[in-house]
């Protein structure tokens, strides 16, 4: 009996310190930062971007900042025009935004891995991580372009259906899933 | 310790985007979309193709650059408006930079969605909701 008692008393206090440290934490935590990442394509350059904003209050003796890494590597070998890390230093308690964008024209059909990174520091209580470690970096896969059609046989550009022939081109569909013919007029 | 605070406190949209408002979601993603006033051709295909998955016209993409280009300029004077006077002196609370964006982003959603075809700000939101799944918010312990 005494032996549970003073389990239940460790629970209590355990309840008490957990309820104390909950509430210290979220009354610190009353300033937050932002980061966004996106990648975009338009059928000839794939874009990939990052905004970071943060706000964090305190007194400038201590300095804030941010880091923002962006990067596209293609499939064969080819790399962004603008990769690379981004980084603001400002007195504490000054807003701020950071913002990179990076890109890659003459698309090869392929996979494109793009690398995120980002994080904020400040020289009172260190560094904060946007991203874990092992976390998956984003994939774009851009499909190969129709740029037109040939009878392998012939190198003719006609084009047969069933046993119509049909003078006409064909034209990708917006999602670029499907081809449809036209005919010429 | 540090780390497991900031792992636990982190909000990933991907894994729970209700989480991230609205107010931040239109925030970053006009932030990452806005372009200078008279964009170069250059700047203004970029800007397209952040929207293309809405699927607007031509029309509704040049109200769209001009509003921003008005938003970012707006912004960028916030921020002059909320940085320190100089010295070691404290600005004030930290929630007037945040009032003042949230507004600033609440009128530019409203020019927006004033201009915008018939059912093109619904696809345009859409895609901002969409986009929470690549923003994160990280509240901070109070850094002195």
């Amino acid at each position: 009996m005494p032996i549970r008692s003073f389990a239940l008393r460790q629970v209590h206090f355990a309840a008490l310190v957990s309820t104390l440290l909950f509430g210290l934490m979220q009354a610190a935590s009353a300033q937050t930062a932002y980061t966004y990442f996106g990648n975009s394509a338009d059928g000839s350059t794939l874009y990939a971007y990052t905004i970071t904003q943060g706000s964090m209050s305190g007194t400038s003796s201590y300095t804030h900042g941010y880091y923002a890494t962006i990067g596209i590597t293609g499939p064969n070998g080819t790399y962004g025009t603008n990769d690379g890390t981004s980084y603001l230093s400002i007195n504490a308690g000054t807003p701020a935004v950071l913002r990179r964008d990076t890109q890659i024209s003459s698309l090869a059909p392929g996979s494109y891995r793009i690398l995120r990174h980002g994080w904020a520091f400040c020289t009172f209580v260190g560094s904060f991580p946007f991203y874990d470690t092992g976390e998956q970096q984003p994939t774009v896969m851009v499909p190969p372009i129709i740029h037109g059609v040939g009878d392998n046989t012939t190198g003719s550009n006609t084009i047969y259906v069933g046993t119509f022939r049909l003078s006409g081109h064909l034209r990708l569909g917006a999602d670029r899933s499907r081809a449809h013919s036209y005919p010429d007029h | 310790m540090r780390q497991s605070f900031t792992r636990q406190a982190r909000i990933d949209g991907s894994q729970n985007p209700t989480l991230i408002s609205d107010r931040i979601a239109y925030r970053l993603f006009f932030l990452a979309l806005a372009e200078p006033r008279n964009p170069t051709p250059e700047q203004r295909k970029r800007l397209s193709a952040k929207l293309t998955l809405a699927a607007l016209s031509g029309d509704d993409i040049d109200f769209i650059a001009s509003a921003l280009a008005d938003y970012q300029e707006r912004g960028t004077d916030l921020l002059r408006k909320h940085q320190p006077t100089g010295g070691s002196q404290a600005i004030g609370p930290n929630s007037t930079f945040e009032d003042d964006m949230d507004t600033l982003v609440s009128r530019t959603q409203s020019a927006i969605k004033a201009r915008l075809a018939p059912g093109a700000f619904a696809r345009l939101d859409r895609l901002v909701q969409r986009e929470k799944a690549n923003m994160k918010a990280m509240p901070f312990p109070q850094m002195e």
